[in-house]
């Protein structure tokens, strides 16, 4: 199905660059009113710089209002993007016309999270998989054929394509959403959130097939998700997002071993871990307040308003995504050392932090206001 | 692929796997995977079950009868009658129902029967003819509308709103005196008042499906405007629009009634339901059948008409629709 | 052991659609003791929270409900509407997977918690029922909880939503907390916090608690037993740390060798479990996990009793092979030193 030439293995950080983002902006602008003013922006994704090498898999992690769909929508331009560039194999997507756009699209594809609203419940299977071939011109029994062998390549069988998308499990219909995106042989596929709404059992199928279409058909991919564990399992290299941000970008062990960035450090530490022994021997700190809103970002560093080691220079300079050591970015004036926890840092500095399991204020109900006793024994016995 | 025609539906695919089973006789590796996968849903084709809950719908199920009953009588009914429509029986003018005349005669002897079925059928083509015509231009224009957005949208909402608060009653009468006169222009001025209905439905939706994934994939795949509108939302709105359409048969077929009835409709002597009440409205206390029957079609069919439109409304919703 | 707070025998629940009947429970039996914290685990379709839902009385009139659920004492079944309105949202209360549906948007936050506790304890006056409203929004970690009670709950972010339901979940001092997938819709940030104010709550309160999840990480660091659900059939229940290391159900293997691990370096492959979970209308005949599992043979084709793998019954397993089954080899037990 390939027609590539087998490629030699070499270390991803001496492939080409397929992709280079250069400063994407991207800023909704929200109106109000009769004459529809702009009020203000929602500043969804606010200045990220980053690459992608040739069959590498990028993670892009973060919480809600991080701007990481945005983001990967921007690349494609099904979202226009307000400012920025993005570099495929060297040639602007940003500037492109429409009739070259399209013929960009063909080597960068899509993976979407739901995969209840990504397929149309209206067309058979066999209409969604092929519709990219159609679309670029493939003749109908071509592309009707190379139907039967995408399904063969995403596990399911080719008599599945008579069938609507209301007749498959959602993993099923994720393994259909990504036959479409094969379905042109693209060189980038920006998975968006592509497991997070199946069940774990189901999710590991998911991304064990990703792995191997990879591997067969040496794509490289952007993988988007919110669960640090499936990033990291997938992914070389990953970025974690706060609030249209970049705060930190290395490879994933580096990530996982030494992270700099106290973001980083704290969103670790609230993933918890399926394994109960060291789950109740580590300490999670507990990051305070709630994300801010991305139409009223904090000044300065974005993250300092929930930063347990946040200093007066946070509030006011917004820190440059500096390179540590090679291969290793982080936005933070304070970046922490390799294997320097946050909870040390947060001694040296003479502050608390709130940690799971222990300390904080211990919770003492009130008792009910008067007669409550007596009102809880009536119901009791009664 | 090769073993299954495309030509087969989806139907037939799925009544051959016993759901629940592991299929047996699939032909390969992935097959069994896909099986093993849950293929043991029930599944039944969206026509399937949108008959299933039509038919679950009584009322809806009766009135689809009567209305199939009544355009056949119309339709049949003037060919089969023995009178023609302006052929007059000079012997038994003005007479109420009898055995010759089951639904009496008019002031010059006509029969009121074949009068009253092609007037049936005329009133009923103009009010398909309207519920075609709106559904076209509603549609187009509300798809573009909800669609591109922005100016574009602007546009037709304010133009959707300046229609829908014209009284149009009054544009008819003053209209309608200088043009209309057949039927089929009587039932482009009705469309031209009535697409704003079904242009909002339509911007509406599509407002809300532009947003979708699988839209977006469509995009991402390259699809221009127009395939994306047409071949991949269009299809997610056939429900509302065929509800819709389906109420716009009854309140045409009353706008036609009113208008003929205060002269301005369809001119005499083409019959049509309005003009037959218009016709006999001096008779109502000597001969009442000669108003009544007439109104009791009228009121038959927007019953019916609302009653289908009910059911079509439940047995469409995507709502009531699990996984 | 002491005696059981809640005792579920045989509970059964039954739909009925148009597609046929929908077999959401079948026959499953457990007990929950004062002060413990029993996790349900399972997948989508397991029946975890409709059996959740039965307890509290929730389902809809199409539900049939057999079965004896036994509450400190009385049958929950068989109380009347008006018993079991007062046992609700004071002895037993229940916290919902998005608060923003369990919460009346046209009420303020404080309207509905200080109802919340007038209901129970009609003799206690509007003003102090407020004052306690506020001091739980305080305790639950809800910053100027005095002004926040005016709030209306679209003015409450995700994470302070759930807070104000388990404030009131708390209010009455419950005997017994109903989590049903808390923290399922929150940031992992958020997650954090909230499962933080549930554990002290629940100290707090000295409530037992049954939380629903699928989500195993958290069960790791809540749970004192773990229940695991597959096809609205009870599959394995023990002790937590049993039945992370020692599990004696090839389902459960499966589930927790389908989790990535955010700690360990993992080259390896993931090992899912084939297939999909089963349909509640045609369940497969025999073990109903018989069509996805590696070690099913033609004994699977009946239907497996929940065995008992101890004296004391705390570990029970529904698989013909409970006994037979290796250790367990995942990479986790391995750099567990």
């Amino acid at each position: 199905m390939s027609d590539h030439e087998p490629t030699t293995p070499s270390e991803p950080a001496e492939r080409a660059i397929v992709l280079d983002v250069q400063d994407l902006v991207k800023h909704f602008p929200i109106r109000a009113g009769l004459l529809r003013r702009e009020i203000g922006r929602v500043q969804a994704v606010d200045g990220v710089s980053l690459s992608v090498r040739r069959q590498e898999t990028l993670g892009i992690v973060g919480e809600s209002g991080c701007g990481k769909t945005t983001f990967g929508r921007t690349l494609l331009r099904l979202i226009e993007p307000t400012s920025g560039t993005v570099l495929f194999n060297g040639e602007d997507v940003t500037a492109a016309e429409a009739p070259r756009l399209r013929e960009l699209r063909r080597n960068m594809q899509m993976v979407f999270q739901d995969p209840f609203a990504s397929l149309n419940p209206r067309m058979p299977v066999r209409d969604t998989v092929a519709e990219p071939m159609l679309v670029h011109g493939t003749p109908k029994t071509e592309a009707r054929a190379r139907v039967g062998e995408l399904l063969e390549a995403v596990g399911l069988s080719p008599e599945h394509g008579n069938r609507y998308p209301h007749e498959f499990s959602g993993g099923q219909r994720q393994r259909i959403g990504i036959a479409r995106a094969l379905a042109l042989q693209p060189e980038v596929i920006i998975l968006d959130e592509p497991v997070s709404a199946l069940d774990v059992s189901v999710q590991a199928q998911v991304i064990n097939l990703l792995e191997d279409l990879q591997e067969e058909f040496d794509l490289t991919y952007m993988f988007i998700a919110h669960d640090l564990s499936v990033v990291r399992h997938i992914s070389d290299r990953i970025a974690v997002m706060y609030l249209g941000h970049v705060a930190e970008l290395t490879t994933a062990d580096r990530l996982y071993d030494a992270p700099a960035h106290p973001y980083t450090h704290a969103l670790l530490s609230a993933v918890p871990i399926a394994d109960p022994r060291v789950e109740l021997s580590r300490e999670r700190i507990i990051l305070q307040g709630d994300l801010p809103s991305p139409s009223n970002p904090p000044s300065g560093c974005r993250f300092h308003t929930r930063c347990p080691i946040a200093q007066e220079r946070c509030r006011e300079e917004v820190p440059a995504l500096r390179e540590l050591v090679p291969g290793h970015f982080a936005a933070c004036h304070y970046a922490l050392e390799p294997g320097e926890t946050i909870i040390q840092r947060v001694e040296d500095l003479g502050r608390e932090v709130e940690i799971a399991g222990q300390g904080g204020s211990e919770m003492v109900i009130p008792p009910v206001p008067f007669g409550a006793g007596d009102a809880k024994g009536a119901t009791g016995s009664g | 692929m090769s073993e299954t025609p495309s030509g087969m539906s989806p139907e037939d695919v799925v009544d051959d796997a016993p759901p629940g089973s592991i299929a047996a006789d699939v032909p390969s590796d992935a097959a069994v995977l896909a099986e093993r996968e849950g293929m043991n849903i029930t599944s039944r084709s969206f026509g399937r079950q949108t008959w299933d809950r039509f038919r679950r719908h009584r009322l809806a199920l009766i009135a689809a009868i009567v209305l199939a009953l009544l355009a056949t009588a119309f339709i049949v009914g003037p060919w089969l009658s023995p009178y023609g429509f302006s052929e007059r029986d000079v012997l038994n003018m003005r007479s109420g129902p009898t055995a010759e005349h089951p639904f009496g005669t008019d002031t010059i002897g006509r029969d009121l029967m074949v009068r009253t079925f092609l007037g049936g059928r005329f009133s009923l083509r103009i009010a398909l003819i309207v519920a075609l015509l709106t559904t076209l231009i509603g549609t187009v224009i509300g798809a573009i509308g909800g669609y591109f957005g922005g100016t574009v949208d602007t546009i037709v909402n304010q133009t959707i709103n300046l229609f829908l608060i014209i009284p149009a009653l009054v544009v008819l009468l003053v209209v309608g005196v200088r043009f209309a006169a057949s039927p089929n222009s009587i039932a482009f001025l009705l469309a031209i008042l009535l697409w704003p209905t079904i242009a909002r439905v339509v911007r509406g939706l599509f407002l809300q499906y532009k947003e979708q994934e699988f839209v977006l994939a469509a995009k991402a795949a390259g699809a221009r405007a127009p395939r994306i509108m047409f071949r991949h939302i269009l299809p997610n709105t056939f429900g509302p629009i065929v509800v819709n359409a389906t109420l716009l048969i009854g309140v045409a077929i009353i706008l036609e009634s009113t208008l003929s009835f205060l002269g301005v409709g369809v001119q005499p002597p083409t019959p049509t339901l309005g003009n037959l009440i218009e016709e006999s409205k001096g008779q109502l206390d000597s001969k009442p059948s000669a108003v009544l029957i007439p109104g009791g079609f009228i009121v038959a069919i927007t019953l019916c008409v609302n009653f289908l439109g009910d059911g079509l409304r439940d047995a469409l919703d995507p709502t009531s629709r699990k996984g | 052991m002491s005696s059981p707070l809640l005792s579920v025998r045989d509970l059964s629940v039954a739909f009925h659609t148009d597609d046929g009947v929908v077999n959401a429970v079948n026959d499953i039996s457990f007990e929950v003791h004062p002060g413990e914290t029993l996790a349900v685990v399972g997948e989508s379709g397991s029946g975890k929270s409709v059996s959740a839902m039965a307890l509290m009385r929730l389902l809809p009139s199409s539900a049939r409900i057999q079965g004896t659920i036994e509450f400190d004492g009385r049958d929950l079944l068989g109380l009347s509407p008006r018993d079991m309105r007062r046992l609700q949202g004071n002895e037993i209360a229940m916290i919902f997977q998005d608060p923003m549906t369990a919460l009346n948007p046209v009420f303020t936050v404080g309207n509905q918690l200080v109802e919340a506790i007038r209901i129970h304890n009609p003799k206690v006056s509007k003003r102090a029922a407020r004052e306690r409203a506020a001091s739980m929004l305080a305790l639950v970690g809800i910053p100027d909880a005095d002004e926040r009670l005016d709030n209306y709950p679209h003015e409450f972010s995700g994470g302070m939503r759930q807070r104000a339901m388990i404030a009131m979940g708390i209010s009455n001092e419950p005997k017994l907390l109903i989590a049903d997938e808390p923290t399922t819709a929150l940031d992992v940030t958020i997650q954090a916090q909230v499962i933080e104010v549930i554990k002290r709550a629940q100290e707090a309160t000295g409530a037992a608690m049954i939380l629903i999840t699928h989500d195993l990480g958290l069960v790791a660091g809540v749970a004192e037993r773990v229940q695991v659900m597959y096809g609205g059939r009870l599959f394995e229940t023990g002790p937590t740390e049993t039945i992370y290391y020692r599990s004696r159900n090839p389902y459960t293997r499966g589930l927790i060798s389908s989790i990535p691990s955010a700690t360990a370096r993992t080259e390896r492959r993931l090992a899912p479990i084939p297939g999909a979970p089963p349909s509640a209308i045609n369940p497969p005949k025999g073990c109903v996990f018989r069509p996805r599992c590696q070690h099913a043979t033609d004994e699977c084709f009946t239907e497996p009793g929940l065995r008992r793998l101890d004296e004391a019954a705390l570990h029970q397993s529904r698989c013909h092979y409970a006994e037979q089954l290796g250790e367990m080899d995942t990479a986790a037990s391995g750099s567990r030193t």
